[in-house]
């Protein structure tokens, strides 16, 4: 970018990528623009139980990139916008952006009175469609920007002004028409993500045939705890708890008659694997609570070394703290508080007297008598000669020297 | 340079009906000498922001107090330079979370009692905070000596 008209990059997608994406670049001084679709923040992740690696809800994640944004005046984000048209070359491409109408303006303090006076439904989009939302609607709890969103199904619909009138800040906006952003920027991160496998394609598996029949993704908001079932995990069809669950993998993206695209995209040069469906799973169910929730319904187990049992959580549970130095006492500098209130660091390992190098389970080997007699005495070298005994033929001294 | 302590309290968003909005003004004008206590129906629309404006500008005030919703959210409308800024969360803390129709002895005075101790815990915490500008436009210097994202936040 050293000769490039602009140094201003824009980041297509608002996720987890996207963000970070984004908030590296700003954090090193560019200026960034984020384009997002969706009315809030966040992607996929957001729509997440709990997420990868630490199994911990994605909010607790997404919230500190939040306040990474909110601080940094470099980053500008938009959202409920589309990438129209990129034109240009590297260091100088012109994109062309389409905001879509909001019908809400920055005046909403989400209070929800408008939500209270829609009596029109739409699919949830956030949950899949698993459950209804008034078409005034908050895209989640915790969505950023925290702001309302009126679906264009009311606009149109003769619930419009009612709801409108409900507003008592004058926040919504019923003829907010889309607008049209053209942007200058040096580079572009694309970062738009992915799509789930539409599970209805699936027909051998009953997708779209069978209401129970539902997609990973799907099972993420029933595990949810702000999900249509608040964390319970239901059958879509008659709401009850499923006896059994089976869990079939890489459904979607191993089958050859649909799916040459999706493969390509998730996993370039590997025809035939997608270890990301794999891993996914795997996560989901122990995530999900599936099976620690419902004991008797499939087996729960744990791949990685419990706390317990490692080293360090040895050696926390030992000093009762976290090791905050590995430098002992009197290594410490005498400035350095704590020295003197911290014990001093130990090694994990046992004491050296302590090594043995027979196994645990057997005894030690037995230890040799002690001999009674001074060495000299038990030198029969020494012997005086003995006169030989006429029953017993003794053995020639040359022989046995010893003896 | 003093600190000038200033409490705003919102209304809107359900805050005013749950609320007996007097009272918590005078828990900061009476108990803690707050010079100013103004309220607004709506702190985050342009004329409570110009209100506060007005206030930080004319120099009466550069301690706020704002008793209105979580800062997580209009955080670009409450960001005053120069000032302490110290959000009191009475909208998502107490008045959301809270039902006044519930099995309490008095749930009414109950909910008022944690919004008053919400703003007790403000003001106080603004008492010990220093005045400061505000964070990002300090220059940071990065602990490991790496200019890494501090690199970016230059002095305004």
């Amino acid at each position: 970018m050293a000769n490039s008209v602009t140094q201003s990059i824009l980041v297509v997608g608002g996720g987890m990528a996207g963000m970070s994406a984004a908030l590296e670049a700003a954090e090193a001084g560019y200026d960034v623009i984020l384009v997002e679709k969706n009315p809030y923040l966040g992607g996929r992740v957001a729509q997440l139980n709990k997420y990868f690696p630490k199994l911990c809800p994605p909010y607790c994640g997404l919230e500190i990139n939040f306040r990474r944004m909110k601080q940094n005046p470099k980053l500008r984000f938009f959202t409920m916008a589309e990438v129209v048209k990129v034109s240009g070359q590297e260091g100088d491409f012109d994109v062309n952006i389409r905001i879509n109408p909001r019908y809400v303006n920055e005046k909403c303090t989400a209070c929800g009175e408008c939500a209270k006076a829609c009596t029109v439904e739409i699919d949830d989009p956030f949950n899949y469609g698993l459950n209804k939302t008034k078409a005034a609607y908050l895209p989640h709890d915790l969505a950023y920007p925290y702001r309302y969103v009126i679906d264009p199904a009311l606009v149109k619909s003769g619930d419009a002004q009612k709801v409108k009138d409900a507003c008592p800040y004058g926040a919504i906006e019923l003829d907010m028409a889309a607008q049209d952003v053209n942007l200058k920027v040096g580079a572009i991160i694309w970062a738009t993500g992915w799509d789930p496998y539409d599970v209805s394609k699936l027909d051998l598996y009953g997708g779209g045939s069978y209401a129970n029949v539902i997609t990973n993704v799907q099972m993420e908001r029933l595990a949810s705890g702000n999900g249509p079932t608040e964390g319970k995990i239901l059958r879509p069809s008659d709401q009850q708890a499923p006896q059994n669950v089976a869990f079939i993998q890489c459904a979607g993206s191993r089958d050859e008659n649909h799916l040459r695209l999706l493969q390509r995209h998730l996993l370039p040069g590997v025809p035939e694997a997608s270890p990301l469906t794999c891993a996914n799973n795997t996560r989901t169910a122990r995530s999900d609570h599936l099976l620690h929730r419902h004991p008797g319904h499939g087996r729960a187990w744990r791949t990685s070394t419990p706390w317990s049992r490692s080293r360090r959580g040895r050696r926390v549970r030992e000093r009762q703290e976290w090791p905050a130095s590995r430098k002992t006492a009197g290594e410490q500098e005498p400035g350095a508080g704590g020295a003197r209130t911290r014990p001093p660091a130990r090694s994990c390992r046992r004491p050296r007297s302590t090594w043995r190098s027979w196994p645990r389970a057997c005894s030690p080997p037995p230890a040799k008598p002690p001999c009674p007699l001074p060495w000299l005495l038990t030198t029969t070298a020494l012997w005086p000669a003995t006169p030989a005994c006429p029953e017993w033929s003794a053995p020639a001294a040359s022989e046995h020297p010893w003896v | 340079m003093d600190k000038k302590l200033a409490v705003y309290i919102c209304t809107g968003c359900g805050i005013g009906d749950t609320l007996n909005i007097e009272a918590l003004g005078n828990v900061a004008t009476k108990e803690y000498k707050a010079p100013i206590c103004k309220t607004s129906e709506a702190l985050c629309s342009p004329e409570g922001a110009a209100l506060i404006k007005q206030d930080v500008e004319s120099g009466e005030a550069n301690t706020l107090v704002i008793c209105a919703c979580s800062p997580r959210v209009m955080t670009d409308v409450f960001d005053f330079q120069d000032c302490i800024v110290e959000r009191t969360n009475i909208r998502e803390q107490v008045v959301w979370c809270l039902d006044p129709n519930e099995e309490l002895d008095d749930p009414k005075e109950d909910i008022q009692m944690m919004a008053e101790d919400y703003l007790k815990m403000s003001i106080k915490k603004t008492q010990r905070r220093w005045i400061c500008r505000n964070r990002i436009h300090r220059k940071k210097k990065s602990p490991t000596g790496h200019p890494g994202r501090w690199a970016a936040v230059s002095p305004v």
